[in-house]
């Protein structure tokens, strides 16, 4: 059901599919893909949708940018367990799902992320991957982490605020912690494939 | 006259001769048990004998409180098959319905290692099949296909987890589908034709058939939680009653895959699967996949942790919503309780667990426990002593402990012993527990806790009688 500029979706197979065509998925497996979402997508009050947030526009910063949220919940961590904390797949697909997911970050949190892609995978990795025993992942060692991809302190940084700022990670007392849920805000735009 | 037909199968193309009409009416089969048959059980059997009449209480049941109240004539009698394996062996048997195209097999009872591509550990029971005056026996679980109209997946996990406890224990009824159809309670109009069951109603008919079953689920963020519980359930030979939000959809579980010990050669791994303040790793975490009866698959399906294409079925376990447990009237003490005491035993307890440590939670009845315990050859002669003249409650949880090594070789070092019948506020419940050097029990009649020291009690064999652990049947041979 599309409600002006938001996207509310009612059920799994509807999300799903809205993804899948938004996004388009490559070298993923959709079936993969689609148990992924069953899994840790959630519609809490469906039809309802939710007080809107403003957001500083990391692209303009004279501006801000205004997103109503959608009904839709999201489960970061659980996304990241099933998709990392897996001996048998290769590490090929485990990277395919990654990207998958970003780009479903991307399209939730529009303008907010679009300067971001791999880069943000890599961190959000990091994070993940290092976050253990009820410790985050402090910066330093997410910079260490990161290095392997080649990324340099600043962009990470960035990649961190902007982070932060869509609720994907937290900081507590120093240490980067993933976010359990996040709000994906689904909106009526002109989407092209490959974001 | 109760005839039986043999058809010989040398290729999966052999099962077409079923379609035959001088085989069997085209109301009770359709090219999708064909292709089922084909597929699943192929060239691994040499011979289907086909039994006509066969008056199958399970389809009579719904017979006559649905079909029978229909426009359209459906016959009252079934077919049978049996399948026999190129060694000669019995393997088991599958009963057709003359109803709904894709849906006409009904009560199913089949050997798992037919259809195993690797070892699995599953719960089973022994059911008698009687062929042309003679008796066969098959280790199996059933299974049937719902039929869609008076009854949904739902209603079919319920039957084949109440079928397998009527069979084996004699305190629990047999009941029909149509009788758990009936039993059904609605509260928006009537039970037929059926829209399917919710976690509460599948536990109300669990009651009226003499279980104390629990719902578990229904947070997202506790998935990983749920999947532990489900374990331990299923690590205690309990089938239980699973229901999948994203797919509508509801199945039974009766068992778990291989066991993954080469991950705790993965630091990475092992440290974002360990318990932060005590070490402890759960068992369950190195277990990738789960045995489900699917009324829309054949039986014995795998469900992985992460699927594709090439899976058995379209979800995976992190889709599971809820589980509903059937468990016994004096297993009060539930598994959250159980874990979350051990969890500050090893804290605070004092026995020395030291290291990395892996633990299995499960349930058993403390006969079993004796037995296994009087079986242990390995086991320190003290240790064992208490264990076989321990009182303990009929129903125990057990805790079982190893550091790597002896988790790799199938061995246990510690193990802790937990009354079921425990309430929630006890804060007491242990019966036994003990390290490498140490063994402290509880004595019922003089109410004391006893302890004895420094006793050397080497690793022994771990408890597995729970399930049975099934091979894959080498296919080349049975060619």
């Amino acid at each position: 059901m599309i409600n002006g500029n938001e996207m509310i979706a009612e059920d799994y197979d509807r999300l799903s599919d809205y993804l899948l065509t938004c996004i388009g998925h490559e070298k993923a497996d959709e079936v993969t893909i689609k148990s992924l979402i069953g899994s840790c997508a959630e519609f809490d009050g469906a039809g309802i949708s939710k007080s809107s947030m403003v957001f500083p526009n990391p692209v303009n910063p004279k501006e801000s940018v205004s997103l109503k949220f959608s009904n839709v919940k999201f489960s970061l961590r659980l996304a990241f367990d099933i998709i990392l904390l897996n001996p048998v797949k290769p590490p090929s697909d485990k990277n395919e799902m990654l990207m998958f997911m970003i780009r479903v970050l991307k399209l939730a949190f529009g303008e907010m992320v679009k300067i971001l892609d791999e880069d943000m995978a890599n961190v959000l990795q990091a994070i993940y991957m290092l976050s253990y025993d009820n410790h985050g992942a402090t910066m330093e060692k997410i910079i260490e982490y990161c290095r392997k991809y080649n990324m340099q302190a600043e962009s990470m940084e960035r990649v961190i605020y902007n982070l932060e700022n869509i609720k994907c990670i937290e900081l507590v007392e120093g240490e980067y912690k993933l976010a359990e849920t996040v709000i994906l805000n689904l909106k009526n735009v002109d989407i092209k494939r490959g974001i | 006259m109760i005839s039986y037909q043999s058809i010989e199968i040398n290729e999966k193309k052999s099962y077409g001769q079923l379609l035959d009409s001088c085989c069997i009416s085209d109301k009770h089969i359709d090219s999708m048990v064909v292709d089922f048959l084909g597929k699943y059980l192929g060239d691994l059997i040499s011979k289907v004998i086909i039994e006509w009449p066969y008056y199958d209480q399970d389809y009579l049941s719904i017979y006559y409180i649905h079909y029978s109240k229909k426009f359209k004539n459906y016959p009252k009698y079934c077919y049978r098959l049996h399948f026999i394996s190129r060694r000669g062996e019995y393997c088991g048997c599958t009963v057709l319905r003359p109803i709904i195209i894709g849906k006409k097999m009904g009560k199913t009872y089949i050997k798992p290692e037919l259809l195993l591509k690797e070892r699995a550990y599953l719960v089973r029971g022994e059911y008698n099949v009687h062929i042309d005056g003679m008796e066969e026996l098959v280790d199996a679980f059933p299974w049937m296909m719902q039929d869609t109209d008076i009854t949904t997946c739902a209603h079919i996990a319920v039957w084949s987890v109440l079928r397998y406890y009527g069979n084996r224990f004699v305190n629990y009824s047999c009941p029909t589908l149509g009788e758990i159809v009936e039993n059904v309670h609605e509260e928006w109009g009537r039970k037929t034709p059926s829209v399917g069951l919710t976690p509460i109603q599948v536990s109300e008919i669990l009651s009226r058939y003499g279980f104390y079953p629990i719902i578990r689920g229904g947070n997202k963020n506790k998935t990983d939680l749920l999947l532990e519980e489900t374990f331990a359930y299923i690590e205690s030979g309990i089938p239980i009653i699973a229901m999948c939000e994203s797919k509508q959809h509801a199945f039974s579980v009766i068992g778990h895959g291989e066991i993954k010990k080469d991950i705790l050669d993965n630091d990475e791994y092992v440290n974002k699967i360990r318990e932060p303040e005590t070490n402890i790793i759960l068992h369950s975490k190195l277990i990738n996949s789960i045995y489900v009866m699917d009324d829309n698959c054949f039986p014995y399906r795998r469900v992985d942790k992460y699927i594709d294409s090439e899976s058995d079925v379209p979800y995976s376990m992190y889709e599971i919503s809820y589980v509903v447990v059937p468990l016994y009237a004096r297993m009060q003490l539930e598994y959250h309780e159980v874990y979350n005491r051990f969890i500050g035993l090893v804290k605070y307890g004092g026995m020395k667990w030291e290291g990395t440590r892996i633990v299995r939670i499960y349930l058993t009845s403390s006969d079993l426990l004796k037995n296994y315990a009087k079986s242990q050859g390995n086991m320190s002669s003290i240790l064992k002593n208490i264990i076989i003249h321990l009182n303990m409650s009929k129903y125990v949880w057990c805790i079982d402990t190893s550091d790597v090594e002896e988790y790799k070789e199938g061995k246990v070092s510690g193990k802790v012993i937990i009354d079921a019948t425990a309430g929630t506020k006890d804060g007491e419940p242990w019966l036994l527990m003990h390290d490498k050097g140490e063994v402290r029990f509880y004595d019922v009649l003089k109410d004391t806790n006893e302890i004895i020291k420094n006793i050397n009690i080497e690793p022994y064999a771990e408890y597995a009688h729970n399930l049975d652990c099934i091979e894959v049947y080498n296919k080349e041979e049975m060619r």
